[in-house]
């Protein structure tokens, strides 16, 4: 179905079948209701007079990865997976602790696959930490410039060096589809 | 109002009373300007065929408050409790909370959890802030949370503050709470 124009009744005209399927069924076809499956949706254009229904969601692993190394580790998760627009906003957390020196700097991202492609930029930085000592971190950013469709989106780690280990724990990112 | 998924209209049938009550009017209730009953609301579904509104809420408590533990680790309410935001919700809210924290003795940490009553009834999500070691430094927590299996209806959520003993004083100030319920 489409969305078109409502049709400005004159008086005396005849109002058809076609003329109510038209402006009437499947303009209703077109909003919320009609796009609501189930509880928990928001609504966002897609496009030009046609909206569509976007499942916020997130994953976390409340296991503690232990990452040394200034290559991103991509591995050890959590990600998740929605069907975007051409923009949504990206939430990382995470506790991270310093195993081998104090002040030593760790690092999360996120990094994009599926419809888009996109490496690990560090999002968020740990530093200044007495080691063994835990801390939180956690943020936010609109992401522009995806390519709408299924969008995975996964955390990614790293350290100051090969011999810089962090403990990553509580570890949750989160996605807002638009 | 009920949504009943649109008719399709044909040449030389008669268009009624009820089907004009059903297919119009209480569609169109079912929509959103009907639903937009208060400012700064948005949208969200809430079954199928079915929508909502909502408004995010926030509360931001800005003094400076000081307190200290009982006998043991507990998350415990400063002076001014909070913040806490009261809202009807769906199955699932995102919630933003930050604070600045610190404790009169070095090596110990600062904590905030979400506790929620109400509809539903449990603690959630803990962030902590270790970042020195030196004693009175202020640190700052903040953290997201998109909390789900809420039973639907009416929620509390709270921030409250972690304490290990009666020994040492936990001061907090600027603390937010907001919440977006989906």
């Amino acid at each position: 179905m489409v969305w078109t124009t409502p049709m400005t009744a004159v008086a005396n005209s005849v109002f058809t079948a076609a003329q109510y399927n038209i402006h009437v069924r499947d303009n209703f076809l077109e909003t919320m209701p009609a796009k609501a499956t189930e509880a928990g949706f928001i609504f966002t254009r897609n496009a030009e007079h046609e909206i569509v229904a976007r499942f916020p969601r997130d994953n976390q692993n409340s296991s503690v990865v232990t990452i040394s190394g200034t290559d991103w580790n991509t591995t050890a998760g959590p990600s998740v997976t929605a069907e975007t627009g051409e923009r949504a906003i990206i939430f990382l957390r995470a506790d991270a602790t310093p195993r081998t020196a104090s002040n030593t700097y760790g690092g999360i991202a996120y990094e994009i696959s599926g419809a888009t492609t996109v490496a690990p930029v560090l999002t968020i930085f740990f530093d200044g930490t007495t080691v063994d000592n835990q801390n939180t971190r956690a943020g936010a950013t609109l992401f522009t410039g995806l390519t709408p469709g299924s969008n995975t989106f996964n955390m990614a780690y790293q350290t100051s060096a090969s011999d810089q280990e962090y403990d990553f724990d509580d570890r949750m990112i989160g996605v807002i589809p638009l | 109002m009920a949504w009943t998924a649109p008719m399709t209209a044909t040449d030389g049938s008669q268009y009624t009373a009820d089907q004009y009550n059903t297919q119009i009017r209480d569609n169109l209730l079912a929509m959103a300007p009907a639903k937009a009953t208060g400012e700064r609301q948005y949208f969200v579904s809430n079954g199928a065929n079915s929508i909502t509104s909502y408004s995010p809420e926030t509360q931001y408590i800005p003094n400076e408050e000081s307190a200290s533990g009982g006998a043991g680790p507990d998350y415990i309410d400063l002076d001014t409790p909070g913040p806490s935001i009261t809202m009807d919700t769906g199955e699932r809210a995102l919630v933003f909370f930050r604070a600045d924290g610190k404790v009169d003795t070095a090596n110990f940490i600062n904590a905030v959890i979400l506790e929620v009553t109400g509809a539903t009834t449990f603690q959630d999500f803990s962030t902590v802030a270790d970042g020195r070691s030196e004693a009175n430094a202020w640190r700052t927590l903040s953290g997201w949370r998109l909390m789900e299996n809420l039973n639907p209806g009416t929620n509390t959520i709270t921030m409250k503050y972690y304490a290990v003993s009666t020994s040492q004083v936990y001061t907090y100030r600027f603390r937010s709470l907001s919440v977006m319920p989906f």
